[in-house]
């Protein structure tokens, strides 16, 4: 057997097990989404086609705002490095699935080790204006709660990797969001010709293990 | 005579009782030879504490341990890029300079095990490892784990304890820059120390477990310190007092041709 699953949860409520704080978030509502390759890779980290499959996904529901080491490399069109002092955090903003692929491999803000947030936003808006408090409160394990306040500068969704950064936690703030979401991951997993399918907690985790 | 009970006086070398006829009667110790007291102060000086044990045993919590021959990486108890505020969930780290590269001993939900234990994760080192991400790490995994996260902290606590008793002997010395050469020189070979000696047990335990890699790792560059440590510090010693006893004649000027 060979070839990639892409599955989401819809409400998860294992706080404990996916890393994704608490659970349901007081705001919003949270999707799953995990990926499984067969053969299962020797090498943790995202497998580079699912990277792919996750950027694009992404990028196709709006313009996404990421922690990037990576902020003074040639910047290409439809994104924007920027940096927001004071402290090392640096966001880059895209709508470029390829530039979006560096969020799974950025070593100072490892994606294995849960220290990556993406906020997504309208894609012809203007990157949302966070500060650095709220950037930091993001990549807290309570960051449900500093979520809260991303309406007003219009994020519609925040991904934070789950445990050991081998699925992912979309939490949205819109029910439009939602909707947007889970066509765009269903389009992209068909398009790539991955198997794609919405499952309960228990099947999702049943999946995950493998 | 009906008078007063004969008093204690002196502190000095117990209590003498006054005799009948004596108003006082004070015993004090016989002087002690004015040679002793001047060896005893002698040997003070010359043999100054030392914070060098305490440094050179901290120092391994904090170093780079290198593992040859595996493109760079090394055996830390911290990892790179950014942590929660919580601290990370793994505490024992094998991992390039950037943490890109790294296997690490995690504990936390193991997908293959579907349960909450003690299991490796990596990302692109199973050439060098032969060990996959979510490999469970058994009971010498947790026991490394503890060991690894309060030797962290412990080892920290332990340079600390190191500086402050070097700083002290460099005040108390009676040759303050003598002292501060060899507590420089000490910490510094301390540290070469332990990076080679520590590799050097890391390349022997190759073969083995890392679990088995870390222990002689860690255990080189503790026996690595303080040897580097003591080496040092009396090389810099003994380079001071030949500095100290050179001294340079001055040429006799010669007329001009």
């Amino acid at each position: 057997m060979s070839g990639t699953s892409i599955f989401v949860c819809l409400d998860p409520r294992r706080s404990d097990w996916w890393q994704l704080g608490a659970l349901p978030p007081a705001t919003g509502r949270m999707m799953l989404i995990g990926w499984k390759k067969y053969p299962e890779p020797v090498d943790g980290g995202v497998p580079e086609d699912v990277a792919s499959l996750l950027a694009r996904a992404f990028t196709s529901i709006g313009r996404v705002t990421f922690l990037s080491s990576a902020a003074h490399a040639a910047t290409g069109s439809g994104w924007w490095p920027l940096k927001r002092a004071p402290g090392p955090a640096e966001l880059t903003s895209t709508t470029d699935p390829q530039t979006l692929m560096q969020t799974f491999d950025d070593a100072a803000h490892p994606w294995s080790m849960q220290g990556q947030v993406l906020l997504i936003s309208a894609p012809a808006e203007a990157p949302p204006e966070i500060d650095r408090k709220q950037l930091r409160a993001l990549l807290e394990n309570e960051w449900g709660d500093a979520a809260d306040a991303l309406s007003a500068p219009g994020v519609i969704g925040v991904v934070r990797p789950g445990v050991d950064g081998d699925l992912a936690g979309l939490l949205t703030l819109t029910a439009d969001a939602e909707r947007a979401s889970l066509a765009a991951f269903e389009r992209v997993s068909r398009v790539a010709s991955f198997d794609w399918s919405v499952l309960t907690e228990e099947a999702f985790a049943e999946r995950y293990s493998g | 005579m009906a008078g007063r009970p004969p008093a204690h006086v002196g502190a000095v070398q117990g209590h003498q009782p006054i005799d009948a006829g004596t108003s006082a009667l004070m015993t004090t110790p016989a002087p002690a030879a004015a040679h002793a007291q001047a060896a005893d102060a002698r040997q003070t000086i010359d043999i100054p504490m030392s914070g060098g044990i305490p440094y050179a045993v901290g120092q391994a919590s904090v170093i780079r341990i290198p593992i040859p021959g595996t493109s760079g990486l090394a055996i830390e108890l911290s990892p790179r890029g950014w942590t929660p505020k919580t601290g990370s969930t793994s505490t024992l780290f094998f991992q390039d300079v950037t943490g890109r590269r790294h296997l690490r001993l995690d504990y936390g939900p193991n997908p293959r095990t579907k349960t909450i234990d003690y299991h490796w994760n990596q990302e692109r080192v199973f050439r060098e490892f032969g060990i996959s991400d979510h490999t469970p790490a058994g009971t010498a995994g947790r026991a490394a784990y503890q060991a690894a996260r309060y030797f962290k902290y412990a080892g920290r606590v332990l340079v600390v304890a190191g500086v402050v008793v070097d700083a002290i002997s460099i005040v108390q010395a009676s040759k303050p820059l003598r002292r501060a050469s060899q507590v420089v020189a000490g910490w510094a070979a301390a540290w070469a120390g332990c990076k080679l000696v520590g590799a050097g047990g890391a390349a022997l335990a190759t073969p083995t477990t890392p679990l088995g890699m870390a222990a002689v790792g860690v255990g080189g560059c503790i026996i690595g310190g303080i040897a580097g440590y003591a080496g040092g510090s009396m090389l810099a010693g003994e380079v001071y007092d030949w500095a100290e006893g050179t001294f340079f004649t001055p040429l006799p000027e010669a007329a001009a041709p």
